[in-house]
């Protein structure tokens, strides 16, 4: 159980930067992200022995950062009338290396993080985290079906945007 | 195969899990089949292919944006789990010591525990229970629980303001010094749901102590002095706030302690 608990940790420690960058996918502010990657750190310490040894550790956490967003954070936000915030700005600017590269991805970021919440988080982890469908849906425990269709819709809406910026760029 | 009309157009669902790579080698091959004969397909096909987009490198940039000194702090503070008692009662202490690690800061309400710590508490009715289960989570503390890295200023006056602006006061790095002891870190805790701030310090032996505040509205206290699971206490009262100030200090160096916070510490 120690040695495990070790493991956990040092897991932990290695996927804390990716785990803070799901978080703030997943809630859009900075402040919420430390906290939901603490909260995960805590929950995942305390279930080290529900680890399964040679499955993957970061699917695991990622699993354990949903549901506490899921069950906890949101839910809580929403019942307390907060509703959802504006994604913090500063997360996607970055005016220091405003390279026609780091415009292009800063629009690919904003046009992610503008999708509703749960066509965002299927395009996260199948397109920049690389899930298999197989392994979203098991992350997400939604059915295989649910996230197809949400990456065709997601897919769609990021289709037409790219159409109407290539129609931009042209004017 | 027939030629296909517009009613044998497949979903967005399976075009995109073509272009995912997510189609098994049949129905990848039917698919390629129909693109290059049904116009309609090949063009939505397209259409839903200009949302490849550079997703990786889109994102790659927020993975630098994480604060990762301040996770990787905040990590080391987790204390690690002991084995779960399961107790009958006691549940709004247990409640308290997993809120300990944070929960609160983000209004998480955890109603689960991973300190099996005995709550043998009674509910006392001069409000004396929340020092109390101070003085028993104290008890738990080493000189490793607060680490023994540096001292990172900037990082308590951080968070010395986000527990400030939780109790509705102003706190600063150098209001809360102490003579002889080494300013940790400050953190929210939550008793019976109410939140709580605990100032931590190392003492001039490496014993763990601390300023512990919460919202009161019993008006102001003189410092009375107490003991609790071997340490010392000093507990006064503004007309807004309770304190305490717990350590292992003799009871002479706390209460010449905490008269230096009352002075700086005014609400």
């Amino acid at each position: 159980m120690i040695a495990n608990e070790q493991e956990i940790r040092a897991g932990l420690s290695q996927y804390l930067t990716r785990l803070w960058r799901y978080a703030v996918v997943l809630s859009h502010q900075r402040d919420v992200a430390d906290d939901l990657v603490q909260a995960t750190c805590v929950r995942a310490l305390e279930r080290a022995s529900q680890f399964v040894p040679g499955t993957r550790l970061d699917r695991w956490l990622f699993s354990i950062l949903h549901s506490i967003w899921l069950n906890e954070v949101r839910s809580r936000r929403v019942r307390m009338g907060q509703g959802f915030v504006d994604a913090d700005e500063s997360l996607v600017f970055d005016g220091a290396r405003d390279t026609e590269t780091h415009i292009f991805a800063n629009q690919v970021l904003r046009q992610v993080q503008a999708l509703p919440e749960a066509q965002r988080t299927v395009v996260f982890l199948a397109y920049v985290e690389e899930l298999s469908y197989r392994e979203v849906a098991d992350l997400l425990e939604i059915p295989i079906g649910t996230v197809m269709s949400r990456l065709a819709a997601a897919r769609a809406k990021l289709a037409a945007s790219a159409g109407v910026n290539a129609l931009e760029g042209k004017g | 195969m027939t030629e296909p009309s517009r009613d044998t157009v497949p979903s967005d669902e399976i075009l995109v899990a073509f272009l995912d790579g997510e189609l098994d080698p049949d129905k990848r091959s039917q698919l390629e089949h129909l693109v290059e004969t049904d116009e309609a397909v090949a063009e939505r096909m397209s259409f839903l292919a200009s949302s490849n987009l550079p997703f990786r490198d889109a994102f790659e940039p927020l993975l630098h944006k994480a604060p990762k000194a301040e996770l990787e702090t905040m990590l080391a503070d987790v204390l690690p789990p002991l084995p779960v008692k399961e107790q009958a009662r006691g549940w709004s202490r247990r409640s308290f010591l997993a809120a300990c690690v944070g929960f609160i800061a983000v209004g998480i309400a955890a109603d689960r525990t991973f300190l099996g710590v005995q709550a043998s508490l009674r509910d006392e009715p001069d409000g004396s229970d929340w020092r109390s289960a101070v003085a028993q989570y104290m008890s738990l503390y080493t000189a490793d629980t607060l680490g023994t890295g540096p001292v990172d200023v900037a990082l308590q006056t951080s968070q010395l303001r986000t527990v400030g602006s939780k109790l509705g006061l102003t706190l600063t790095p150098d209001q809360v010094q102490l003579p002889g002891a080494t300013l940790k870190r400050a953190w929210m805790l939550a008793y019976e749901g109410k939140a709580l701030a605990q100032i931590t310090y190392l003492d001039a032996n490496q014993a763990p102590m601390a300023l512990c505040i919460v919202q009161s509205p019993k008006g102001a206290k003189a410092p009375e002095i107490e003991q609790r699971h071997g340490m010392n206490v000093v507990y006064w009262s503004s007309p807004t706030h309770a304190f305490m100030l717990i350590g292992k200090e003799p009871l002479e160096d706390i209460k010449a302690m905490s008269e230096e916070l009352r002075r700086s510490i005014t609400v």
